[in-house]
């Protein structure tokens, strides 16, 4: 076999090496742009899901998130948050801990001061100023005024798509342009109407963050009346996958808390990260069968070129075996060479110039998201289509009775 | 004998099925140059395919230095082709992408001979008269040239018959001439047994036999002069 092979191996390099370059060049091209397309569209998928989980981990719920007990009695804060933080922090693998108040309320705003308000309803955090800068890009993402650091009673900061204005999404409604030094007015949902300066704008590009607004934690527990309070404790971690070992050892001591990992959070996210990812397989099926198509007729029309040839090998006694080696050894050739040059193209080519150039959704800026493992998939299956069809028509054409390969029908 | 011939006949399936050959039977003993003769449509080559295992006849027998042939599988088949059997064909059968020297050398290569083979091959090419033609590609080569490579190609595993099918007809007379006397000399020199197929009559005078042939019968065999 291994003869066999060493022959097979000759041929398939004379083959390559005498064949015309515009050829083998074209082939090579092919099998390239297969590549490309398998690892593209599964790319960019990727860099979809990875976007969100990007920007609901870093502006919205990081790693953990805390809330107040649901039985045996609802509670609506958690209690002594100061306390249950410390703990928290102590835990291996926490990097930090984040309290925050949610107070739904109506947002108003007088934009041509002719007592005709403009209403939206949203959800108000209070936050940490400082320590929010560790849970969030808020603080990075201010297009216009100031963040919370130094201000008091009386100020908040908007979404650009709560606030409204230039740059602000089309698609959900808001307070039609309330800028820096605007008042807006909020109606909170316990009852507590107050009126504040808007000091600033921020745009994460997350819409479910850009819809909400910010006030200080002391002006929420100011509104809600509490102190060392807090409707939720976000928790960061070191390095995403140790979220199932850190609930657990906070249910130890906070065994009546709702504790959920992000994941779990958000469970919609979720099986939108599945369904893309359900997506990804599905497209990945079809490019790689479109591949397999493509080697297959490359190969096949190369086969079917050379049938008075491989008549000729199997009259001077070659045997079968070694026709169908060569063949597919030439198809293994031109797709490890488009794999070469696919794989070089979309990680020195095609990933910098998205990372330099994202493409801007609704989500985030959107990269390629190259994972090893789908690669590595990606190139073992494209090889073994490669095999399929290299073996299928060379197998086919050395079956033929070799008087019919020499002299045609 | 080398090969023995038993009642052989070959049947082209179809919508009406075509007799080539109904029934012929001779021997060849080891050393001779036989030409097989006949009008067009007489059943040479089909003979001659039947004996290079390169089609299947309908029925009969055929042993070639003590082998039943024709009972090998394909798998056996290829390899007899490989060690016992060269074969020349009428329009040369060079593969494109291989030099004389690689044309001649492949069969050789394919049994494991690497560089004796590669040796051999250019010995053979000297003897054929081709010194100085061994890297140039078929493409590169007339005809004539190209048939003395097949046949360099056919002795390169010393085949115990060579069998050329009409190795002459798309040659011009001085390389047609020169081929022969290539096939005489092996036969003489080296004791080469030969098969050919030939529609030249005055191809009779470089062979031992002539099998005639008419309608897939045996006409009549005859001693060349």
């Amino acid at each position: 076999m291994f003869d066999e092979i060493k022959v097979a191996g000759y041929l398939a390099y004379k083959t390559i090496s005498r064949g015309r370059k515009a050829t083998n060049a074209l082939m090579i091209f092919i099998m390239s742009l297969a590549f490309i397309n398998l690892v593209f569209i599964s790319s960019i998928l990727n860099g979809v899901v990875a976007a969100i989980d990007r920007q609901l981990r870093t502006n919205f719920v990081s790693n953990i998130v805390i809330e107040p007990q649901e039985s045996p009695v609802q509670k609506d804060y958690i209690i002594r948050v100061r306390e249950l933080r410390d703990r928290i922090g102590q835990l291996a693998g926490v990097v930090g801990t984040s309290a925050r108040y949610k107070m739904p309320g109506i947002v108003a705003f007088d934009r041509r001061k002719d007592g005709t308000f403009k209403r939206r309803s949203t959800t108000i955090i209070g936050v940490d100023p400082e320590n929010e800068r560790n849970f969030s890009e808020v603080a990075d993402k201010m297009i216009r005024g100031r963040y919370l650091e130094g201000l008091g009673s009386g100020d908040i900061i908007l979404g650009l798509d709560l606030s409204g204005g230039p740059g602000a999404s089309t698609t959900v409604d808001n307070l039609g342009g309330a800028d820096v030094g605007d008042k807006v007015e909020i109606a909170f949902g316990n009852g507590v109407s107050r009126e504040y300066t808007v000091r600033g704008i921020f745009r994460t590009d997350f819409p479910f963050v850009d819809m909400l607004a910010f006030v200080t934690q002391r002006e929420a527990e100011s509104i809600l009346g509490t102190y060392d309070d807090a409707s939720q404790v976000l928790v960061k971690l070191d390095q995403p996958g140790g979220e199932d070992r850190v609930i657990a050892e906070i249910r130890r001591f906070a065994p009546n808390l709702k504790i959920r990992s992000w994941t779990e959070y958000l469970g919609f996210f979720s099986s939108v990260s599945g369904t893309v990812g359900t997506i990804t397989a599905v497209v990945s099926g079809i490019g790689l069968a479109v591949a397999a198509v493509t080697i297959f007729i490359v190969i096949f029309v190369g086969v079917a070129s050379k049938r008075r040839q491989i008549g000729i090998l199997k009259a001077i006694g070659l045997n079968p075996r070694i026709i169908v080696y060569s063949y597919v050894l030439q198809a293994l050739f031109y797709s490890v060479c488009g794999v070469i040059i696919g794989l070089a193209a979309s990680l020195f080519v095609l990933v910098p110039y998205f990372l330099a150039h994202p493409l801007l959704l609704p989500l985030g800026p959107i990269t390629l998201v190259l994972e090893r493992h789908r690669v590595e998939t990606n190139v073992l299956m494209l090889l073994g289509a490669a095999l399929v069809a290299g073996f299928l028509p060379s197998w086919q054409g050395a079956r033929e009775n070799i008087l019919k390969a020499i002299w045609g029908d | 004998m080398i090969i023995t011939v038993d009642d052989l006949k070959k049947t082209y399936a179809g919508r009406v099925p075509t007799p080539a050959l109904r029934g012929v039977s001779f021997e060849v003993a080891s050393g001779e140059f036989i030409a097989v003769m006949g009008r067009s449509g007489s059943g040479k080559s089909t003979l001659l395919h039947q004996l290079g295992l390169l089609d299947v006849p309908t029925s009969g027998r055929v042993v070639i230095d003590g082998i039943d042939v024709l009972a090998l599988t394909e798998s056996g088949k290829a390899r007899f082709r490989l060690h016992s059997l060269g074969y020349v064909f009428q329009e040369y059968a060079l593969i494109t992408e291989l030099t004389a020297l690689e044309n001649v050398s492949l069969p050789a290569r394919t049994l494991g001979a690497g560089r004796a083979g590669r040796e051999r091959a250019a010995e053979l090419l000297d003897l054929v008269g081709l010194q100085g033609r061994h890297d140039h590609y078929p493409s590169e080569m007339s005809g004539g040239e190209q048939q003395r490579v097949a046949v360099a190609r056919a002795l390169i595993n010393r085949p115990k018959i060579v069998f050329a099918d009409e190795p002459t007809a798309n040659l011009d007379s001085a390389s047609a001439k020169m081929v022969l006397e290539l096939f005489r000399r092996l036969n003489r020199d080296l004791g080469q047994t030969i098969v050919m197929v030939t529609h030249e009559p005055d191809d009779r005078q470089y062979v031992n036999r002539v099998i005639w042939l008419k309608d897939g019968l045996i006409e009549r065999i005859e001693a060349a002069a």
